[in-house]
């Protein structure tokens, strides 16, 4: 039983309801414009008050401006939030709805090939897993999207500029995919010893009566200590590499150095006397007259000069790196959803025959 | 208010389990206190950095705060990797003592505790509850404590910086707290009210999967699928009320710092203007406003999560101060070689009115081996599980080798008895720790010695690891009949005086059973011995022979007396088994 791959899965789902998916999707990419607007109107607020480009109606105009933005985002996010909880519902519903008919559906006397409990968990979880899966994605081609323009508006306002941007966040987007495969081990080894800990929880409480009557109280704790502690030294590396590996705060750490650096390289060259004005045009800052006297302060803040390469940055790493280890996890419950699918299948098709293969291998 | 008990109530708890990691908790603490330092001083050297350019300093200056910048931004994801290791290490070191303890103390319980107490029931203590404690403690340190501590600061140096604008926004940050304390109290039912809606829907889904064949056969697919939509559709309208409300928490918690963004703004415009301020410390104070959003949004969510933890916590101290019943005894020593097993006028029940066993009395001969047989419920299990001093009997003495068994210490009793009980546990863990039951102690080749002697040298080699291979999920299984032989070389190995077999009711095939027969023959040989029989074939091990019926003695004498006797009740019993299992 081949499985398809996910991106077919994704398809499939998003044209159960392709309009609400891109309602989803227009809603929560306008969420992220949204989310630049204070920074743009922060910075207003600080070149007007300094003067440095002041806005007619002095800072009453930013002020007023903020009121309004605060106001709207807070409707936008109401009404984006409905819309996400009813396509999220409406997501994993269908594949609950699916996965029952199709349990209904099978031929006769078969009863599933697992317990109740996990036949739950399947319903449960895998669904849920599905319906988190739609709810990335569309975000996940969005903030691309949003990405490549911003890419394509730095690189018409300069070029080192975009390069220097791109570079660093490419780099490190390598790094993290490389770092993935150790990462994934990691994962793996840790899920593993967490589930040795419960298994042996299980174990232990329902053999009470065989420990007791043997004594084996004080070596099955020990043994149980050593499992525990197998499995602190496994999520703790797991931890600690997920976060060295995180690009996503490794890039954004330094970026956040950045505009008081190019600012004070810029202030440098200017000193120099030797380039002119436009070419210290930050990006977007397009009114020029930048002089080290009046370096607009709003400017120095993190808002469209540092927001925007943030936001290319921001699309490749989620992208790349936050797909990635989404994916790991996914890749994992699937593996275990086609295990069971494989099983159940074989069951189908053979009946009990596990059982008799024991019997037959014991006499013989 | 509860959730400061709670807080108490688990500080508590965890303090015991805190004190042996008390340097790394400094630790913890040491690097917590950098990462704040850091967030808070970022900003201060943006505003220097702002102040100095706006006034023309050296641009030199202006390179070396820069670089400081980045250089804070590096120390900082630095110390947010050590923040997460130790406070993991801490959390994990703490938690995994408390869950190996909880086991620990579960094991200690008696047999009264564990008839009340599912194994699920207790796996959702030891597993659940702690991890809700563990998740709740990494937590509890950098979302409580972290961001209390961040608060202040960044509060206490807008005081310093400029104390009219630094008061107000404390009070802002008190009156937010407040205001999404009480929005959020007033979205909890309804949260309550999803969760149940959840729960409808799996109990749903258990029910119709549970009874699928009954479904399938009744052809009632399209009425259970119709079902489901309609269970799914009042789940809906409750999800979507109940999240509804969080997002409205989230709306109005960014219009309540917008406002207080607003309000900042406002302020230091005029103090600017006055000149009272540098454009330098009005950023400062812009920053530091954004900063007080994310922290106070992250308490409000713990306090309230802590009242969730509550329950955990109540349930984890309940469990750890419920006390074995049955005391030890003082200790008398039992004699040495094999031992006599006495029952003096018994009477047990599971509960006060209910009589399992009734004022029964027998005398086992050291080296003899008794069978007992009877109907289900008759007290033929019950009766074993008094001898190796599970329960004490109500009225009446169990004495072993001639000495009450209460007076001598329990393990010495059950380090004298082997039992091997109807249903045979196995751990997930080689082979060898299987049969030691992780004693490391026992060579190996002991082990391959037991295993020869009772037939299972063959099955030894076809283990892809011999002694190592893994057994249980993930590993080799065994069948029925393999599971029975291999509790038996785990009292071999023990070498006990006393044998106790409470012999599996399920059926084996001929070549099973004749290796099961085998090990049970090796067992008793030279023990004394108790069978609880279900099978003819294994009586015939029994010297003496013990019929139960309502937990009487309805006889009792040599067995080859009461099979000689046509009109006893036993011989009465082999005649109906040899017409229903010809031989």
């Amino acid at each position: 039983m081949r499985p398809l791959p996910t991106w077919r899965y994704t398809l499939h789902m998003a044209r159960y309801a392709p309009w609400l998916y891109l309602l989803h999707a227009a809603l929560w990419s306008l969420m992220n414009v949204f989310s630049l607007l204070p920074g743009l109107i922060a910075r207003a607020f600080f070149d007007t008050l300094t003067g440095a480009a002041p806005l007619p109606g002095g800072i009453t105009g930013p002020l007023a401006l903020l009121l309004i933005l605060t106001i709207g985002r807070a409707v936008l996010w109401m009404v984006a939030g409905f819309v996400e909880i009813t396509f999220r519902f409406t997501m994993s519903g269908l594949v609950r709805r699916n996965l029952l008919r199709l349990v209904l559906n099978l031929p006769g006397a078969h009863a599933l090939p697992f317990s109740i409990g996990q036949a739950i968990s399947r319903f449960r979880d895998d669904a849920y897993e599905a319906e988190d899966n739609m709810d990335w994605t569309d975000e996940i081609i969005s903030n691309g999207l949003f990405a490549s323009i911003a890419f394509l508006i730095l690189l018409q306002i300069n070029v080192s500029m975009a390069l220097v941007v791109i570079l660093p966040t490419i780099i490190v987007a390598m790094f993290a995919q490389r770092a993935s495969a150790a990462l994934g081990r990691y994962r793996a080894a840790s899920s593993q010893a967490t589930s040795h800990v419960t298994g042996a929880i299980g174990d232990i409480v329902a053999a009470v009566q065989t420990v007791q009557s043997a004594g084996a109280e004080e070596r099955i704790v020990a043994h149980f200590r050593r499992l525990n502690e197998h499995r602190r030294s496994t999520i703790l590396a797991d931890r600690v590499v997920t976060q060295v590996v995180d690009a996503y705060q490794l890039a954004g750490g330094v970026a956040a150095g950045r505009p008081p650096l190019d600012a004070g390289l810029a202030a440098q060259i200017q000193n120099g006397d030797d380039l002119s004005v436009g070419s210290l045009r930050t990006p977007l800052d397009v009114r020029g007259n930048v002089g080290l006297r009046r370096i607009p302060v709003g400017q120095v803040h993190e808002e469209v000069g540092q927001r925007l390469p943030l936001f290319v940055h921001e699309g490749i790493a989620d992208g790349i790196f936050i797909h990635t280890l989404a994916g790991l996890d996914r890749g994992m419950a699937r593996k275990s959803i086609v295990a069971e699918l494989e099983r159940l299948e074989r069951v189908l098709l053979e009946g009990g025959r596990e059982d008799e293969e024991e019997e037959i291998a014991f006499r013989r | 208010m509860r959730s400061f008990q709670t807080l108490s109530h688990y500080w508590h708890l965890l303090a015991r389990y805190l004190r042996p990691l008390g340097l790394r908790v400094g630790l913890l603490a040491i690097i917590l206190c950098g990462t704040i330092a850091v967030q808070v001083i970022v900003p201060l050297v943006a505003s220097r950095f702002i102040d100095q350019a706006t006034t023309g300093g050296a641009v030199d200056d202006l390179i070396f705060l820069a670089l400081l910048t980045m250089g804070l931004a590096l120390v900082g994801q630095g110390l947010a990797i050590a923040e997460t290791y130790v406070a993991e290490y801490v959390s994990w070191a703490a938690t995994n003592s408390l869950r190996a303890d909880l086991l620990a103390h579960i094991l200690r319980l008696d047999a009264t505790f564990h008839t009340a107490h599912s194994p699920g029931e207790l796996i959702e203590r030891a597993d659940g509850d702690v991890a809700t404690l563990a998740r709740f403690f990494s937590r509890f340190v950098v979302s409580i404590l972290g961001n209390g501590v961040l608060i202040m600061g960044v509060l206490g140096l807008l005081v310093f910086v400029e104390w009219r604008v630094g008061l107000g926004l404390a009070t802002f940050v008190v009156i937010a707290m407040i205001a999404m304390l009480r929005i959020r109290a007033a979205a909890t039912p309804l949260w309550a009210a999803e969760r149940q809606a959840s729960t409808d829907f799996y109990g749903f889904l258990g029910e119709y999967l549970s009874g699928l064949e009954d479904v399938r056969s009744s052809g009632a697919g399209a009425f259970v699928l119709r079902r489901c939509a309609e269970v799914m559709r009042s789940w809906l309208s409750i999800t979507r009320r109940a999240q509804m409300r969080g997002y409205a928490l989230v709306a109005s918690s960014q219009g309540l710092f917008a406002l207080g963004t607003i309000t900042a703004f406002a302020l230091s415009a005029m103090l600017f203007m006055d000149g009272t301020l540098t454009i330098g410390t009005v950023y400062l104070i812009f920053r530091y406003t954004e900063m007080l959003r994310q922290p106070t949004e992250q308490i409000r969510n713990e306090v309230q999560d802590l009242q969730q933890a509550d329950a955990s916590i109540g349930r984890i101290e309940a469990l750890l101060n419920t006390m074995p019943l049955l005391t030890d005894g003082p200790g008398v020593a039992l004699p040495s070689g094999r031992l006599a097993v006495e029952l003096d006028r018994v009477s047990f029940g599971y509960t006060q009115d209910a009589l399992v066993l009734r004022d029964l009395s027998l005398r086992l001969e050291p080296g003899r081996v008794l069978g007992i047989v009877g109907r289900t419920g008759s007290g033929k299990t019950t009766l074993t599980r008094l001898l190796s001093r599970f329960y004490d009997p109500l009225a009446g003495t169990v004495r072993l080798g001639g000495m009450d068994i209460r007076s001598v210490s329990l393990a010495a009793v059950r380090s004298r008895i082997g039992v091997v009980t109807q249903d045979i546990h196995l751990f997930n863990a080689s082979v060898r720790d299987n049969l030691t039951l992780f004693d490391d102690g026992v060579p190996d080749d002991q082990l391959r010695d037991v295993l020869g002697r009772l037939g299972l040298t063959d099955w030894l080699h076809e283990l892809p690891s011999g002694l190592d291979t893994l057994l249980g999920s993930g590993g080799v299984g065994l069948s029925a009949g393999q599971a029975q032989v291999l509790a038996c070389a785990r009292i071999f190995l023990r070498n006990p005086d006393v044998v106790i077999l409470d012999e599996a009711s399920s059926r084996l095939d001929p070549a099973t059973e004749r290796l099961v027969h085998m090990a049970l023959g090796r067992l008793l040989d030279g023990r004394t011995g108790i069978i609880v029989a279900h099978r003819l074939s294994t009586v015939a091990y029994a010297d003496d022979i013990l019929v139960l019926d309502d937990g009487q003695v309805r006889e009792y004498g040599p067995r080859q007396t009461l099979t000689a006797d046509p009109t006893s009740q036993f011989a009465g019993l082999l005649r109906v088994a040899t017409e229903e299992i010809p031989a």
